[in-house]
């Protein structure tokens, strides 16, 4: 009877939650569902949910990209005249350990493979998978897609260089139905390229006093959400504690947090 | 039949490792109260003089110079392998088994007519366990103690004794031949019996009496007088299922469903012994035998007996099967099995609880079933201060490692770089001094100007691997510096003021 009633319960809780993750899914692209924007609402205490982007409330915001959704980070220029380009690993390591929970990350081509010793954040060091497609584009989109599809992946981190139209709607797709994460790095010649990711972001290195690596994101577009301007532009800082980036400052119009006076004894 | 394989330890290691250089001398050495014994040598290391039960320095010492291969002595894995060995020469003899430590019993009873005389029989099996690049000696007589006190105590490495000739070929054996306890040996020794035709010319009682009733057993034994039987080892069975045609099929549709079905058959199979498959062939019979046999194998990440995923790995490799003449015959093997335990399945496992392995394995066997082993890998730190040995990439393999080993002293997150080039790009610096500021880099053909620069950290490298001790490898000097946008880059400095670019935080 006990065992009876534990399966009942069990599959009772099991189509509740399938019901309001079908319900949310919807909501989430496109479908409006308040005034304060196309597809978000803001809940007290001001935080922005509902959205690709979500943005923690008061004054400690953080930026946590959505699963269910493809992000594209647009990376750093490198090289004579921009020959050469560097995924934002940081932010992307950063990003692809906010979303928590147990499931694995996988990082597909060579080029956005992080250095073990950054993936100490949120255990990614023992939950990491690196695959290498080769340099076909065919290849390392099929790659993608079967990580993003697998019950067991939480976040899928892929070079996204030259990915089409219908290649990004596919990952979306994939996305959406299996609530994993996927953030696609693309080079900074591809900032204009079309595609069917739910935001995307332009990371460029910031010159700051504060001696420690810092770059600045621009949100180029979000699909289906309104973002107040303070919010679209972020400055990400490389820190030292346990978060690998943290967001000094939200302001585009403000310059960053003045570096703490030193002290000399 | 007693084979006996003088250096099987040492000849099971080269078979299985290869050796990187093949004139080194090969030592296997285990702890014995805290010091390191020769367990077992090579022939080389034999004719300078190496004894097993030396130690490790003595042995080092005996051979000089040159290059000298110290590995641990496994004695578990050289009785799996003698085994697995005992297996593999079923194919010449229906009863056959490991004979410790070193040797193998055949009872080739009625086989010398498959192959003429069972002198050719000897031949033929020596050849092929020296195939195998083993070094064996053997030998044929009328019973199992006889042939293997021959096969290892005989001067010749290949003998083959009837029963005429038995009692001249034992009789000048040591008696350590008779496979007796220490005791019992050392007291024959003791009052001057060295070999067997000493201990023959004594009376049987006297012999009971002194040295008790197993010497005469062992006595009869060698003689032929007594024979013990061979618990032979068995052949393993591998779950299998087979489909054989009335005719040749070429159609496509017939030979993917056939497939599918015998795929269900096995993994029935499989359920029944309570394994999974980690390694599966596939065989397909052409009608016409000129076409050829078409065989494709898979290696699993870890067991399995699920249909679907099973035959999401086999499909992709039924495209590259040539129906041309057509099919007679399907075959699938489960080639290597493992244990897997009956998992919960259900509603009430805790989701998020744990990664879940089996989808893991999923994705993994696909990928690597596509794109080959090396395309899947782990990120792993290594306990060392060197940037280059710390960062490493390991394949995954069926073989799983458990934890990942964690550095005692990690780096500081901060002072790493977020990528690491491999190798490192050498770049050209201008200092405003010698010792002082860096004022710009040059590097991947574009000059930038430094607007901050951290350092130096010094890195030394790994002065105990290999190097003169005298001269250690040198120390090399990091900053982490700003160029004018902002962008960070690790730079070395080595020993020869070089210039190089390790990492940058991207």
């Amino acid at each position: 009877m006990e065992i009876e009633r534990h399966i009942l319960v069990g599959r009772m809780r099991q189509q509740l939650q399938e019901r309001i993750a079908a319900i949310e899914a919807d909501r989430a692209i496109g479908a409006p569902a308040s005034a304060a924007g196309f597809g978000e609402r803001r809940e007290p205490g001001g935080t922005t949910r509902r959205g690709p982007v979500e943005i923690g409330p008061g004054n400690d915001p953080d930026l946590t990209l959505a699963r269910g959704f493809l992000h594209e980070l647009v990376g750093l220029c490198d090289g004579p005249r921009g020959s050469r380009w560097q995924p934002p690993a940081s932010l992307l390591v950063h990003l692809a350990a906010r979303i928590g929970g147990s499931g694995a990350v996988v990082w597909v081509g060579r080029a956005c493979w992080p250095a073990p010793w950054m993936l100490g954040e949120g255990g990614l060091l023992d939950r990491s998978l690196c695959v290498d497609p080769g340099r076909q584009i065919g290849t390392r989109l099929w790659a993608t897609d079967l990580a993003v599809r697998s019950s067991a992946v939480a976040a899928v981190v892929a070079d996204g260089t030259g990915l089409d139209m219908a290649g990004s709607r596919r990952l979306q797709l994939a996305a959406k139905a299996h609530r994993t994460l996927v953030l696609l790095a693309r080079p900074p010649g591809e900032q204009s390229a079309r595609s069917a990711a739910a935001s995307r972001w332009r990371v460029e290195p910031e010159v700051t006093d504060r001696r420690r690596p810092s770059w600045r994101l621009r949100l180029l577009r979000a699909k289906g959400q309104q973002l107040p301007p303070e919010k679209q532009t972020w400055i990400a800082e490389f820190s030292d504690e346990a978060d690998l980036v943290t967001f000094p400052a939200p302001l585009a119009d403000r310059p960053p947090a003045t570096a703490p006076r030193q002290r000399y004894a | 039949m007693s084979l006996f394989l003088p250096h099987w330890p040492i000849d099971r290691l080269r078979r299985r490792r290869g050796s990187a250089t093949p004139d080194a001398v090969r030592l296997l050495v285990q702890f014995e109260r805290g010091r390191q014994v020769v367990a077992a040598r090579c022939l080389r290391a034999a004719e300078r003089g190496v004894e097993p039960g030396m130690t490790l320095a003595h042995a080092r010492a005996l051979l000089g110079r040159g290059a000298v291969e110290v590995t641990p002595f496994e004695p578990e894995r050289d009785a799996a392998g003698l085994e697995a060995l005992a297996r593999w020469t079923l194919r010449f003899a229906p009863i056959a088994a490991a004979d410790p430590p070193d040797g193998l019993l055949l009872d080739v009873t009625g086989c010398e007519r498959l192959y003429g005389s069972e002198k050719r029989l000897l031949e033929h099996v020596m050849r092929a366990v020296e195939t195998l690049g083993l070094t064996v000696r053997a030998a044929v007589a009328p019973t199992t103690h006889c042939a293997r006190a021959l096969a290892r105590f005989a001067p010749e490495g290949r003998l083959l004794i009837g029963e005429t000739d038995l009692p001249r070929a034992v009789e000048p054996l040591p008696v350590s031949a008779l496979d007796l306890d220490a005791e019992v040996e050392a007291a024959l020794v003791e009052v001057g019996l060295d070999r067997i035709e000493q201990v023959l010319t004594l009376p049987r009682e006297q012999l009971v009496l002194r040295f008790g009733e197993e010497l005469l057993h062992r006595l009869d034994g060698l003689l032929g007088f007594a024979d013990e039987p061979i618990d032979s080892v068995r052949e393993q069975v591998c779950p299998r299922a087979e489909r054989v045609f009335a005719g040749p099929v070429r159609q496509w549709e017939a030979v993917e469903q056939a497939t599918r079905l015998l795929l269900g058959e096995l993994a029935g199979e499989l359920e029944q012994r309570g394994s999974g498959a980690v390694r599966l062939r596939m065989t397909f019979d052409p009608s016409e035998p000129e076409a050829g046999v078409h065989r494709e194998s898979l290696h699993l990440s870890g067991p399995c007996r699920d249909v679907g995923h099973l035959w999401s790995l086999v499909r992709p490799r039924l495209e590259r099967v040539d129906l041309g003449p057509g099919i007679e015959r399907i075959e699938l093997m489960a080639l290597g099995t493992r244990p897997m335990p009956p998992a919960q399945t259900g509603w009430w496992q805790q989701e998020d609880a744990r990664v879940d392995e089996p989808a893991i394995a999923q994705m993994v066997d696909q990928i690597q079933s596509r794109l080959g082993e090396a395309s899947v890998l782990r990120p792993r730190l290594r306990d060392t201060h060197v940037p280059e040995a710390a960062c490493t990439w390991e394949p995954v393999t069926h073989a799983r490692s458990a934890a990942p080993v964690r550095p005692a002293h990690p780096p500081l997150p901060g002072s790493r770089p977020s990528v690491l080039l491999d190798p490192p790009e050498s770049a050209e610096v201008t200092l405003l001094q010698p010792e002082g500021p860096i004022l710009t880099l040059r590097w991947r053909g574009e000059s930038r100007r430094i607007r901050a620069a951290i350092g130096p950290e010094q890195i030394t490298g790994r002065w105990w691997l290999g190097h003169d001790p005298a001269r250690p490898p040198p120390a090399r000097d990091y900053y982490r510096v700003q160029d004018e946008q902002g962008r960070w880059l690790w730079l070395y400095r080595d020993g020869r003021r070089r210039w190089f670019v390790h990492g940058l935080w991207g």
